[in-house]
């Protein structure tokens, strides 16, 4: 082959549309009887594990199934659950640089037994997405030492204790990055209780009058 | 450009990579009982699994009466994850999809499990032709946000070319498309800020490179081997190019 | 026969899944159990009372008491009844309960209505949605809890 006709192929490759994310195969043949017969096929497109926000020119490559299937299908809660531990320990992963490597490894095995369906009833829902990035992202921000005791609500936002049973603080980790809190400490033996909501970003600003550093790292002194 | 294949490969400690895939594409798809099969066959090195369920659509249309009718079947890509989502599979109704997510073991660890994978994929059954052999890697730069102003020029020298008068870049996203034809393969490069930031108090760059190789595609494993190879080392040729001293400084 | 109204001095068993626990990670980084929480007293969507289990209605002393409750409700909630016996049990006074409901403006009722648990009881016209109340219930009336695997 000749060089000019080799870089003219490799130009008309790279004219073609980004083909590391295909969208559909589509082959036609005509059947029996003169019926034309076009199947197209879905792919599941891209593997960008990242979900990297897209822009206009990688929007159709963007990943969406590399962690789960549109949510116009439905499918049975062990897949549900598969996709948001899948979901979650990448998305982990993903800022592992900036969170202890043991940290990490435990908060998967906390993430899994509280996923554990054996014990759920009819409605119980598994973790939002959504409520572990608001997790992530206030873990991020405060660098706890401590890991926290994990729960969830109901409805699947992850819940996060720190703290004693006589001083604890448990966040309650909703979507669009906001925030409620609940503190139980006992003082002069008496049960003193508050209670808020915020935004994620204000978590600092409000807990300050508490001193929240002694829950987030045990050794520090109030 | 030319492609090197010296082992002189600079290695860092904390390697900026989030996510790293090699993906094998025939060109035809293969049948549902085969994918099935493929996907039992992995169920041993990669124990937790999905079913991602991918709509067929179907558009039947009689050329003699104009008439359409259309229906939609379901064929089944399947998902594999070992080590707590370190190891994924994705077993695609045309593709072999074996990707890594961060940390990145190396470039030893993680071609052995792609060696090995594509093995198994073809031992398993899958003879078809490849008509794509791909390689991707992205990486995020993250950068503290101690600054008052942060110019992603300084890290990467794949950015934003703009006047001085508009001041500093708050943000932006870039594509380019360069041909490889040593390789007789392509590239894209992706390069952009991440917004919004994944990691508090830090800016964080993407560096995306998607390279691959749809002409004269290798069939057989040895040759196919040895494009990964020439692939990796034109990627990390590239890579050195384009990131800056003030960035190696953060991955060391 | 009419539903039994529990008298306010009695104790009730309230069970609460391990997603239903509040729990903490101690220096030895194990997840302990440090009570019950908030949902743990939400009521389903399917359900229109709160279940619990009457303690005194079962033979002996308090402790008997509990393990009798504790064992006549695992049958009724199967998952509970097999090893390693997942969850706790909060322990409440019916007096508490219905004080803590009444503080925010709800008249409760507290029924014994025995099925295949003899000790079954019902908590009637708990709100469904009401955070502060099940947070109290959680942090303050059924404060005093045990592990399911405590009681073999």
């Amino acid at each position: 082959m000749s060089g000019s006709v080799l870089l003219k192929q490799v130009r008309e490759a790279i004219l073609a549309p980004p083909t590391i994310f295909p969208w559909s195969d589509d082959k036609a043949s005509i059947g029996p009887g003169g019926i034309a017969n076009l199947e197209l096929q879905q792919m599941p497109v891209g593997f960008n594990l990242a979900h990297i926000p897209a822009t206009p020119h990688f929007q159709s490559g963007v990943g969406q199934f590399a962690c789960g299937t549109p949510k116009s299908i439905a499918r049975p809660l062990e897949e549900e659950v598969y996709d948001v531990l899948a979901d979650a320990k990448i998305k982990t992963r993903l800022i592992g640089n900036h969170i202890p490597r043991d940290w990490q490894v435990r908060l998967f095995g906390q993430l899994d037994r509280l996923h554990d369906i054996e014990e759920w009833e009819l409605g119980d829902r598994p973790m939002r997405k959504e409520s572990y990035h608001t997790f992530l992202s206030v873990i991020l921000s405060v660098r706890p030492s401590v890991r926290p005791g994990l729960g969830l609500s109901h409805k699947g936002d992850l819940l996060g204790t720190w703290g004693e049973p006589h001083d604890r603080i448990t966040l309650e980790f909703m979507p669009s990055a906001r925030l409620r809190w609940t503190i139980a400490s006992t003082s002069d033996g008496q049960l003193v209780r508050s209670a808020g909501d915020a935004p994620a970003s204000d978590l600092e600003k409000y807990l300050a009058p508490f001193d929240p550093a002694h829950w987030w790292h045990r050794s520090a002194e109030r | 450009m030319g492609s090197s294949l010296s082992e002189n490969v600079q290695t860092y400690s904390r390697p900026p990579i989030t996510e790293a895939v090699v993906e094998f594409r025939c060109k035809t798809i293969i049948n549902d009982g085969l994918l099935s099969k493929v996907n039992k066959r992995f169920a041993g090195t990669y124990p937790s699994g999905t079913t991602v369920p991918v709509p067929k659509f179907h558009v039947h249309v009689d050329n003699r009466t104009g008439a359409a009718t259309s229906s939609v079947s379901n064929t089944n890509a399947y998902r594999r994850s070992a080590h707590d989502e370190h190891d994924i599979l994705l077993i695609n109704p045309n593709s072999l999809v074996v990707a890594q997510s961060a940390p990145y073991p190396g470039w030893d660890k993680f071609f052995e499990r792609v060696r090995h994978d594509l093995r198994i994929w073809r031992e398993a059954g899958v003879t078809l032709e490849l008509g794509r052999i791909g390689m991707r890697y992205i990486n995020r730069i993250d950068i503290p946000d101690t600054a008052p102003v942060i110019n992603p020029a300084d890290y990467l020298k794949m950015s934003l070319a703009a006047p001085e008068e508009l001041g500093p870049t708050i943000s932006y996203a870039t594509n380019g498309n360069f041909a490889l034809s040593d390789l007789q393969s392509n590239l894209q490069i992706n390069s952009g800020v991440f917004l919004p930031p994944p990691v508090p108090g830090y800016l964080s760059l993407l560096l995306d490179f998607d390279i691959g190789r749809e002409l004269e595609v290798p069939q057989s494993e040895d040759d196919i081997i040895s494009l990964l190879i020439s692939l990796r080392h034109e990627k990390n040729r590239i890579f050195e190019l384009i990131v800056t001293d003030k960035a190696r400084e953060l991955f060391k | 026969m009419p539903s039994v109204n529990i008298p306010d001095e009695h104790h009730i068993l309230r069970y609460a899944k391990r997603r239903d626990l509040r729990t903490v990670v101690d220096t030895d980084e194990n997840e302990i159990v440090i009570g019950l929480a908030r949902d743990a007293f939400k009521l389903r969507d399917d359900e229109t009372t709160l279940s619990v289990t009457w303690i005194e209605y079962f033979q002996g002393d308090f402790s008997e008491q509990k393990v009798g409750a504790v064992k006549a409700f695992r049958p009724t909630f199967t998952s509970s009844a097999k090893p390693p016996y997942p969850g706790a049990f909060g322990v409440g006074l019916v007096g508490d309960t219905k004080l803590a409901a009444d503080s925010y403006g709800h008249k409760i009722r507290i029924l014994h209505e025995p099925d295949n648990n003899p000790g079954h009881s019902a908590v009637h016209r708990i709100p469904r949605d009401h955070d502060d109340l099940f947070e109290k219930l959680a942090t303050e009336v059924f404060a005093d809890f045990f592990l399911n695997s405590e009681i073999s």
